[in-house]
């Protein structure tokens, strides 16, 4: 990849944009026509296939990946569905600066502004559901991206832990993802995002304050969030 | 300079360049775009009646977003 025209960082950075085309195609491919499907051949502007494959990829990233889930996760669910809500909103105020252009030719996550936004993360749900959204927001590079999160999360605590509530110490001080895993004593990231759907799950079913919820978070701090992070 | 491309034309006379098929659950999507705007984007996924193929549109917004999830997770390495 390596494109640095004005339409390429445009959409990079535009949002507002992205929801606009992705809504766009997905209106225009959702729709009750039928063609015979005969592909011919032609001559185009050379680049201009690889770069729209990049700009779908982008629009679908930008927009599309974590609204996607969030969708997705709705449409299992059919009651009260507030921590989508807030994964949403995490995930939406994480995607208007998700992205930027580094070096004229990549495109990369911002995970020091995300990891900032997550430990000022002020919603009701527990911590390690908001970290979580961010598991399944990531559309690419998933362990790495965590890694970089929990990683500038624990430099921003390191020396301030007196600016962060308690709980979003003990949670988030530690230097990589799999230092978080160990410390909540998981052995797979399946049995991590098992435990953490059927945490989404109480908090749809029965709100904040379930039973549902508060056994699930139990079990979560009864494996090993044992306050201090590292 | 030029590169020669597959493309289709859909039911509204326009051209559209064939970016990727992918197939999703035995079904073949064909993500396209608009060969005079480059952020029109269809997808469209084939149908086959009496050993001939149909572009036909996606039935629902979860169908969209399963096989545009499809294609990030095919694409995202691009992003490298």
């Amino acid at each position: 990849m390596g494109y640095n025209d004005d339409a390429f960082i445009n959409i990079v950075n535009d949002n507002a944009d992205k929801k606009r085309i992705l809504e766009e195609t997905s209106r225009k491919s959702i729709v009750n026509d039928t063609v015979r499907y005969s592909k011919d051949k032609k001559k185009i502007k050379k680049d201009f296939k690889s770069k729209t494959v990049l700009y779908l990829l982008i629009v679908g990233l930008g927009i599309g990946a974590m609204g996607l889930q969030v969708t997705n996760d709705r449409n299992k669910l059919s009651e009260n569905t507030d921590i989508f809500m807030e994964a949403h909103e995490v995930a939406s105020f994480v995607s208007d600066e998700t992205y930027r252009v580094n070096n004229n030719t990549a495109v990369a996550y911002d995970n020091f502004d995300i990891a900032k936004k997550v430990l000022n993360y002020e919603g009701k749900e527990d911590i390690n559901a908001v970290i979580y959204s961010c598991y399944k927001m990531y559309s690419y590079n998933v362990l790495t991206q965590m890694d970089k999160l929990f990683s500038n999360m624990h430099l921003l605590i390191e020396g301030n832990e007196t600016n962060f509530s308690k709980e979003i110490v003990d949670s988030c001080n530690y230097s990589s993802f799999s230092d978080y895993l160990d410390a909540l004593n998981f052995s797979t990231i399946d049995e991590y995002k098992e435990l953490m759907e059927d945490l989404l799950l109480a908090y749809s079913r029965n709100g904040n304050e379930s039973e549902e919820v508060k056994s699930i978070l139990d079990i979560i701090n009864s494996q090993g969030i044992e306050f201090g992070g590292r | 300079m030029e590169e020669e491309v597959e493309y289709i034309t859909l039911e509204d006379g326009i051209d559209y360049i064939i970016l990727d098929e992918i197939i999703v659950n035995n079904i073949k999507y064909v993500y396209l775009v608009n060969e005079n705007d480059d952020l029109d984007f269809v997808i469209r996924k084939v149908k086959i009646e009496n050993n001939e193929e149909y572009l036909v549109g996606l039935d629902t917004d979860e169908e969209f977003d399963n096989v545009l999830k499809e294609y990030i997770e095919k694409h995202k390495n691009d992003l490298e």
